[in-house]
């Protein structure tokens, strides 16, 4: 009988029809994850060149030949330190200059401009002036050292081991600090501020106010920066595709996955690779959701 | 005597916050100042190590070059890559945007079963690094017969804007108060009506932030372009000009010119577009 079925009330129909306005972005967002997701997965354990035709099982030799790779080992030892130490980088200087444009100030809005500055412009134009910068020929870097006394002779910035990397962990934090600037000063102006009245009145130093009131009102905003950071920092590619090509030790597993795929031509070494990567990104993905978890409960 | 004590304390940590500023923007600056300068700069005067940090001389040489595609830049159609650019950027900025504004209302206005779940799931998104979907996206691009073509970067600069644009319309969404939808409901409009007549308009400055966003974002991307386009005339102005690099012989004063141009369109929208940006940015990162 058809009591049985409930007529759905005018609110629930709404929703219904709500729902359906995120079918399109549901199915483009399938496309973009499940399939390369599976594609990359079932790959990695086929052999298959471009040169060949077919795919040939060969269970996890893939893997073998990714792991045996003198520069797997360097490629995560170094995703590490750039994403940690990157990551610490933005935050901190990102976090520094959320402070001082806080502040009210003449000339506020041009200054907030020349600091987004390095986050606007594309990045293959500001990596190419790095790499100019940087040359160990006629770069200004090694000009102004060796004009202040302070090198003798010209450093090859970008070729050699750990300057490399230094350079480019430099680098790295100097295009990603201004998203994180961003998002901290928006967590900044949010702090009412009858807080910092109040611990005026109470005599409260400026330390001890950044420390008992400012950090604390952020930790939201802190939490998700500091977790966004490092994830885009585990992400990165172009830093290092552009200013190194993975040279002088400094590759990334991404740049290698890059370089596996595309320079070798080894799609299948590639695909091995794109999925360790997965599983290590997993890992930060969970920690974000255990955090927000927690976050909620509280 | 303390009034005055006060006043030339608070004067001297006025001007001392100022020099930490100024020199904080000068170093931070400093290598957009340095592209400039060298594109402006002369071929004989460009390799020598007797520099000066000012701007010496005016020379536009190097910018004649890029543009018109003489001498070292003979084998770049500069002019062809900014089309290029703008096409693909433009026309998956408008498609992601009609598709993140639906998705960021519904999310926004709506209740059902995992609604958030999904609203998180497509954060997920937002973190995937791109270097894993592109060779499946390539293999996909080339099965389609769209290699080399401006479609294909279409298509994949859609995905990349998608996830974050959701989630900055739907942050804009939850701002807006629901009585003004309520309102046109009564009056028999449909709720896809609703949307595109009632809070498309209220949410512009979102949609401003949110294009201006993607607009940005696609501009500079190496990966697809640096993997979906060989062909001279379909590049990117993002990677069009990196083949002048060649070690030793690399022509720097032409690189750092054709680097200007192709910052020139993205700086000009961030100055017009920045109000309505750092509110989106701050927004979408913030409220999770």
């Amino acid at each position: 009988m058809p009591i049985l079925r409930r007529k759905l009330t005018l609110e629930e129909k709404d929703n219904a029809i709500g729902r359906r306005f995120l079918y399109p972005a549901l199915f483009v967002l399938l496309c973009i994850i499940a399939f390369p997701v599976i594609y990359s997965f079932t790959l990695s354990f086929f052999r298959w060149r471009p040169t060949e035709v077919g795919h040939r099982f060969v269970g996890l030799k893939n893997y073998f030949d990714v792991y045996k790779d003198d520069r797997f080992v360097v490629s995560i030892f170094n995703t590490f330190i750039y994403a940690f130490v990157g990551a610490c980088g933005k935050i901190v200087l990102g976090m520094g200059l959320a402070l001082l444009l806080n502040k009210k100030f003449p000339g506020r809005a041009i200054a907030r401009t020349l600091l987004m500055l390095p986050w606007i412009i594309p990045v293959t134009a500001s990596l190419t002036a790095w790499n100019w910068m940087f040359d160990g020929m006629y770069g200004v870097i090694n000009i102004v050292l060796s004009r202040m006394g302070l090198i003798s002779t010209y450093i090859n910035f970008l070729g050699e081991k750990g300057v490399a990397l230094a350079c480019v962990l430099m680098v790295g934090i100097w295009m990603g600090y201004p998203q994180m600037m961003m998002m901290l000063l928006a967590g900044l102006q949010a702090i009412p501020g009858d807080l910092y009245e109040a611990a005026e009145v109470e005599g409260a130093g400026k330390l001890r106010v950044f420390f008992s009131i400012t950090i604390p009102s952020l930790s939201g905003v802190l939490k998700t920066s500091i977790i966004l950071s490092i994830i885009w920092t585990f992400n990165a590619f172009n830093v290092i595709w552009l200013l190194t090509r993975g040279g002088s030790s400094t590759h990334i597993m991404n740049t290698l996955a890059y370089e596996f795929s595309f320079i070798n031509m080894r799609y299948d070494k590639g695909a091995a690779m794109s999925v360790t990567i997965l599983f290590f990104l997993a890992i930060f993905l969970y920690i974000h959701t255990k955090m927000q978890r927690e976050d909620s409960l509280q | 005597m303390t009034l005055n004590k006060n006043k030339l304390k608070k004067t001297s940590s006025k001007v001392l916050f100022f020099a930490v500023l100024i020199l904080l923007i000068v170093l931070i600056d400093f290598p957009i100042y340095w592209m400039v300068k060298s594109s402006l700069t002369s071929v004989d005067k460009m390799m020598t190590r007797d520099v000066s940090l000012g701007i010496t001389e005016l020379d536009f040489s190097s910018y004649k070059n890029i543009w018109n595609g003489t001498d070292y830049a003979s084998q770049l159609k500069f002019k062809d890559y900014l089309i290029n650019s703008l096409i693909v950027v433009l026309t998956s900025s408008g498609i992601s945007i009609a598709i993140a504004t639906l998705a960021g209302y519904s999310l926004s206005r709506f209740k059902y079963k995992h609604r958030d779940s999904i609203a998180q799931g497509i954060l997920y998104v937002y973190m995937f690094p791109q270097m894993i979907l592109t060779t499946p996206m390539l293999m996909l691009v080339i099965k389609l017969g769209l290699y080399n073509s401006l479609l294909s970067l279409i298509l994949v600069y859609c995905t990349f804007s998608l996830p974050y644009s959701i989630w900055m319309m739907r942050s804009y969404f939850n701002v807006l108060p629901k009585e003004l939808e309520e309102a046109a409901m009564m009056d028999g409009c449909s709720k896809l009506k609703a949307v595109w007549k009632i809070m498309f308009p209220l949410a512009l400055p979102g949609v401003v932030a949110t294009v201006t966003y993607s607009f940005i974002i696609g501009w500079s991307n190496v990966i697809y372009p640096l993997t979906f386009i060989t062909d001279e005339s379909k590049k990117m102005v993002s990677i069009g000009f990196l083949s002048l690099i060649s070690g030793d012989m690399t022509p720097w004063n032409g690189v750092m010119a054709a680097a200007t141009i192709s910052a020139i369109p993205v700086v000009i929208l961030f100055m017009f577009f920045q109000r309505y940006l750092i509110g989106g940015l701050a927004a979408g990162g913030v409220k999770s």
